[in-house]
Parts: C-alpha cells; sequence; structure tokens
C-alpha cells in the first residue's frame, strides 16, 4: 500500500514537469518494548518474643522483648534499623547473627508503658537507594507490668 | 481519351511493445518484521543502579537506499518510574556487560545519539538521521535502560514500556 501511493506521487510529480527529487519514499516502523518490571523489597517478618530478665537470686525482675527476623538477600544484602515510632521516637540497636537480626525492646522503654503500647518499625533499606521496606510491631506491657504481648 | 488513375499508398503498422517499467520499493524491517514487539529489552525485577542494553537490527528490505530517524516515548504504570529510568541511544552499538549479579549492568559501546536521559509519554526524537542504509543492508541500534539510584521508593513493583518509532527516508538520488 505504501509503495503504490508513493509510486502514484511519483507520477503525478513527473508529469507535472516539475523535479522529480519533490517526492520521497517513507516507510515507519513500530518497535513496542514488553513491560519492563521493577523488583520490590520483603518486608520484615517479624517474630515477637518476650525474655524475662533475672535477678541474682534468679527472681524474675524485668521483662525485654526481642523482635526477631531473617535478612533478605534479594537483590542484594539488606540493610536494617529498628526504631520505637510511637510514642515519641527512639533508635534501637541492630544486631546480627548469620542471616538472623534482632533488637531489643529493653525493659527501660517498657516499664514506663504500664498498659501502653509501643510502636516498633523494622525497616530493609536497599544500600544506597532511596528503596526501603518496613513492618510495624505493636508491643503492649499489661497494667500489672507482669505480662508483655507482641 | 485518357482517364485519371487511382493513387493509392501503401502503408504498414509495426507494434513495439515496451518493456514494463517496475517502480523499486522502500521497506524497513525491524527484525524481519513490519512492527516488533522487543521482548529482549527487560530485565526482571530491575532495581536502582541496575541496567540492560540490547541491539535491534533494522534492515533495508527493498531496493532504494534510506536513512533513519527514531522518536520514542514511555508509559509506566507510575510517573517516578518513568522519570527514573535513563535510556540511551547507541547508533551501531553493542552491547557490554559489566555484570551479571546486583548491580546488574550492561552499557552500550560507541557514541549516543540520545541520552542518558528520561523519556516522557510524547515522541522524542532519540535520533536525527542514521548513516545511509543500502538495499539489503542493516542497521543496528543499541538501546540501554538504566534504573537511576536516585529512583524514588514508589518505584517498586512498577513497569515501564518504552515504545520507539522508526522512520525510513529514501535516500535523494
Amino acid at each position: 500500500m505504501r509503495r503504490a501511493a508513493a509510486v502514484g506521487v511519483m507520477a503525478a510529480v513527473v508529469l507535472a514537469g516539475t523535479s522529480p527529487a519533490a517526492g520521497t519514499w517513507s516507510d515507519v516502523s513500530t518497535v513496542t518494548g514488553t513491560p519492563v518490571s521493577s523488583g520490590s523489597l520483603q518486608a520484615p517478618v517479624l517474630t515477637c518474643q518476650s525474655v524475662d530478665v533475672l535477678g541474682a537470686l534468679g527472681l524474675r525482675l524485668l521483662t525485654k522483648v526481642v523482635l526477631t527476623w531473617t535478612a533478605s538477600t534479594s537483590p542484594t544484602l539488606l540493610d536494617y534499623t529498628a526504631q520505637v515510632v510511637s510514642p515519641g521516637t527512639r533508635n534501637l540497636a541492630v544486631t546480627s547473627n548469620g542471616s538472623t537480626r534482632s533488637t531489643e525492646i529493653t525493659p527501660d522503654i517498657l516499664t514506663g508503658l504500664l498498659g501502653g503500647t509501643v510502636t516498633v518499625r523494622v525497616q530493609a533499606r536497599l544500600a544506597n537507594s532511596n528503596w526501603a521496606a518496613s513492618t510495624d510491631r505493636n508491643v503492649t506491657y499489661d497494667v500489672l507490668g507482669l505480662r508483655v504481648s507482641c | 481519351m485518357g482517364g485519371l488513375g487511382t493513387q493509392a499508398y501503401w502503408n504498414d503498422v509495426e507494434t513495439v511493445a515496451g518493456a514494463t517499467v517496475t517502480s523499486g520499493s522502500l521497506d524497513l524491517l525491524v527484525e524481519g518484521e513490519q512492527s516488533y514487539t522487543w521482548t529482549a529489552l527487560d530485565l526482571l525485577n530491575i532495581a536502582p543502579g541496575e541496567s540492560t542494553a540490547k541491539v535491534l537490527t533494522l534492515n533495508n528490505a527493498g531496493t532504494t537506499p534510506f536513512t533513519v530517524s527514531i522518536t520514542a516515548s514511555a508509559t509506566a504504570s507510575v510517573v517516578a518510574l518513568r522519570d527514573a529510568m535513563r535510556v540511551t541511544v547507541v547508533p551501531a552499538g553493542t552491547v557490554s556487560q559489566t555484570s551479571a549479579v546486583y548491580p546488574r549492568a550492561e552499557s552500550c559501546t560507541g557514541t549516543a545519539s540520545f541520552g542518558p536521559a528520561a523519556l516522557t509519554g510524547s515522541e522524542t526524537t532519540v535520533l536525527t538521521e542514521s548513516d545511509v542504509v543500502d538495499p539489503w543492508d542493516s542497521l543496528t541500534i543499541c538501546v540501554r535502560l538504566h534504573l537511576d539510584l536516585a529512583a524514588d521508593n514508589s518505584t517498586k513493583s512498577s513497569t515501564y514500556t518504552p515504545t520507539f518509532t522508526i522512520t525510513a527516508t529514501q535516500v535523494a538520488p
């Protein structure tokens, strides 16, 4: 179809006695890419454990909470941070043991929360980028200070 | 008495058939097809800092030499991904892989006619005019996609689709 149209134009140009160079053929092709999918980061899957802190006589003094998760290696080993985000903000230390990461909500944080809830956010981050994924976990200390739920 | 004689002229007609004049053709094929879906230009789960590069082959399947110009546009499920995807176009470029693990990296060797820069939803010229492609000859175009390290967090789990419109124009005799 393209060829026929172009020939018609050329013939008209020649009959009119004008320069044949006035007609120029062209052809157009379209190349469509298939969708390129961007990756994602796995949000930390947290496991919560309350641990009694014993005194010298084996008496239970306080309770701390340990959050653990497995470090993701997709697309590469991710960096992790932990932070109390409510009430207030407070950075928590993250420790590594092989592929396991953990953070502790220490008694000094919990004892101020009798009957209250603290929200901890664990964030995974792809180094040197803005990509991040996080998981929040609420930790509640009962009114009597005897039990922690998370 | 003499009468006037009748004058007669002989004639003869011969028909000379002219040869059929066949017009030439101008036919651009991309990887052997009129329109092409470029599945190879992909990098599964591309992440910030990663790149992929692939070569496209354009063929002159007609009888007329032509040059090529290319415009391009892109769509994305989130605009931030389109803004963060840097596109480079290198005529006659070849692919060079520098890393097969994160950050996976491929590049186009040669002189770029466009980029690295983001495409928009509107057509942008990425190649103004190529070298002349003679009949039955071909031209390669290397295209690189690079997701900028500064890509926004919203660019995760999104899709990006580039489109290239290639125009072959007859070279004036």
